[in-house]
């Protein structure tokens, strides 16, 4: 008798536990601009608990960065930490990808499709791509240490959903701001639910490119 | 020897197995250009002036020869000049380009050398000028951050005239063979992932042509002919000069296919028998890229 009162007490409870906090989430709204209050492509927000005891713990997905008319695409590609990332090659010749960034250094000699291998980024951090063959190609990949983040439009927005009540560190990061994310980090407070929006302005450096052209032609007598 | 380079080539790229993997380019470009002097004149009633419109096409592929470091790359190009006021002067040329290039380490800031061999066939309306042109060359440069890129070249130059012979008695008449040799160091800035200006200069030492009715010049020049391209009455020299060029280039790039660019080129020579001129070279061109 005592044996069927405990079981009847665990279920009730594992079925009070596991219908809690889910339903309690709330939507954060961001919109990152430029000091020309203009809306800035391809920032990176970083969301954190601040209780670390809530952090999530997810599998890292695979992931993918293009190479696209001698381009990498997309141009910024956040993903979390321990993912593995494909470079399949979409041009009809050949890439050689290289990184020599602290946070990851490797190179996948020429290779065209898809036979390069896949590329493990297990550090938190920026990640700056380029191709020994075309000088001109950048892209950036973004390791979060957080698996919640978002990656802002063309308009500067980006939103965070279901994200659960309690509160949070938001980091923001972009190529115009280096090689670590902002020291500006702010905390938001999610409540049970509705929405929270947050402006946020940061001053970004020029990204400069290595022209794309004919250069190297030197000067003509006539 | 020149069907020897081309068969070679043809055999590399037609029997590489990598032959369809191999970067193939192609480029158009079209421009106007504005020439204070024309014919190299320090006299100036013979100091000519004219608007000259040009268009390129260049086809190549380049080749990569292993895993990293070594790239060779073979181009062929056809231009025409057409001399709005100089008709004499138009002219277009056919040629091809060999080019072997090593970079010493990997991406974008690695230093690299690069030997160029070409030759050009050249045709003018008024056949006078005609002629093949050879260079043989090596470039090399370095990347020094996104911002700065700096290159030098130095290239020997031969042309070889069709024709030749004497029409004056006792001078050479050969005045469009000529040989001269090019050192130049060159600066690429980017101002933005769009727009990057260049800046250049060359040291050239060798031979030159100056056009205009003197015959003082006679006795001091290597030879002498007549150059109906510019005037019935007018004889081209050829003397030893040493030319100190000048150049700078903004250049705004559409898309990634498309460059537009302004530059002007300023070119001080030094001639035998104080035959000094100068000219003065604006240009306009656009160049797309396939």
């Amino acid at each position: 008798m005592h044996n069927r009162i405990l079981a009847l007490w665990i279920i009730l409870f594992a079925c009070r536990a596991f219908s809690s906090s889910p339903a309690l989430a709330g939507e954060l709204q961001t919109y990152v601009k430029d000091q020309e209050n203009k809306g800035v492509e391809d920032a990176i927000l970083l969301v954190t608990p601040t209780d670390a005891t809530k952090s999530l713990h997810l599998k890292s997905p695979k992931e993918f960065m293009d190479q696209i008319d001698k381009e990498f695409v997309p141009h910024v590609k956040p993903v979390f930490v321990g993912s593995i990332v494909n470079f399949p090659n979409k041009d009809n010749i050949r890439h050689h990808v290289y990184s020599v960034s602290h946070t990851k250094t490797f190179e996948l000699p020429l290779y065209s499709g898809i036979k390069a291998p896949p590329v493990l980024f297990d550090t938190p951090g920026v990640v700056v791509l380029g191709c020994n063959i075309h000088d001109w190609m950048l892209g950036y990949i973004y390791v979060s240490d957080t698996p919640i983040f978002a990656q802002t439009k063309q308009d500067g927005t980006a939103t965070f959903t279901d994200l659960p009540a309690g509160e949070y560190l938001l980091r923001l990061w972009h190529p115009g701001i280096g090689a670590s994310e902002s020291h500006n980090s702010r905390r938001v407070t999610m409540g049970e639910s509705g929405t929270v929006k947050i402006e946020w302005q940061t001053t970004l450096k020029p990204v400069l490119k290595i022209p794309r052209t004919l250069t190297n032609q030197g000067i003509r007598y006539r | 020897m020149k069907h020897k380079t081309l068969l070679l080539i043809l055999f590399l790229t037609t029997f590489s197995p990598d032959f369809a993997l191999a970067e193939t380019f192609f480029d158009v470009t079209a421009g106007v250009r504005r020439d204070d002097n024309v014919g190299n004149s320090s006299l100036s009633p013979y100091i000519f002036s004219d608007t000259v419109f040009s268009t390129a096409v260049t086809a190549g592929q380049t080749l990569l020869l292993n895993d990293m470091d070594d790239f060779l790359t073979y181009k062929f190009q056809f231009q025409n000049e057409t001399f709005y006021q100089f008709d004499g002067m138009s002219n277009y040329s056919v040629g091809g380009s060999l080019a072997y290039r090593h970079k010493f380490g990997l991406g974008a800031y690695a230093p690299w050398i690069s030997p160029v061999l070409s030759f050009d066939r050249l045709n003018y309306t008024n056949s006078v000028r005609d002629g093949w042109l050879q260079q043989a060359g090596i470039k090399g440069g370095k990347r020094i951050s996104e911002q700065l890129d700096l290159w030098g070249t130095f290239t020997f130059e031969n042309r070889l005239s069709d024709h030749t012979a004497s029409t004056v008695p006792g001078i050479s008449g050969a005045v469009f063979e000529q040989k001269n040799m090019n050192l130049s160091v060159n600066t690429e800035f980017t101002y933005s992932d769009s727009m990057f200006f260049t800046l250049g200069y060359a040291f050239r030492t060798g031979d030159v042509v100056s056009t205009s009715l003197s015959r003082s010049i006679f006795n001091i020049s290597k030879a002498v002919r007549q150059d109906p391209a510019l005037g019935n009455n007018l004889f081209a020299y050829k003397l030893y000069g040493v030319t100190n060029i000048l150049s700078a280039g903004l250049n705004k790039a559409i898309n990634p296919h498309l460059l537009l660019g302004i530059s002007y080129q300023r070119e001080m020579t030094q001639a035998d028998g104080e035959n000094n001129y100068n000219k003065n070279l604006f240009s306009i061109t656009g160049s797309y890229n396939f």
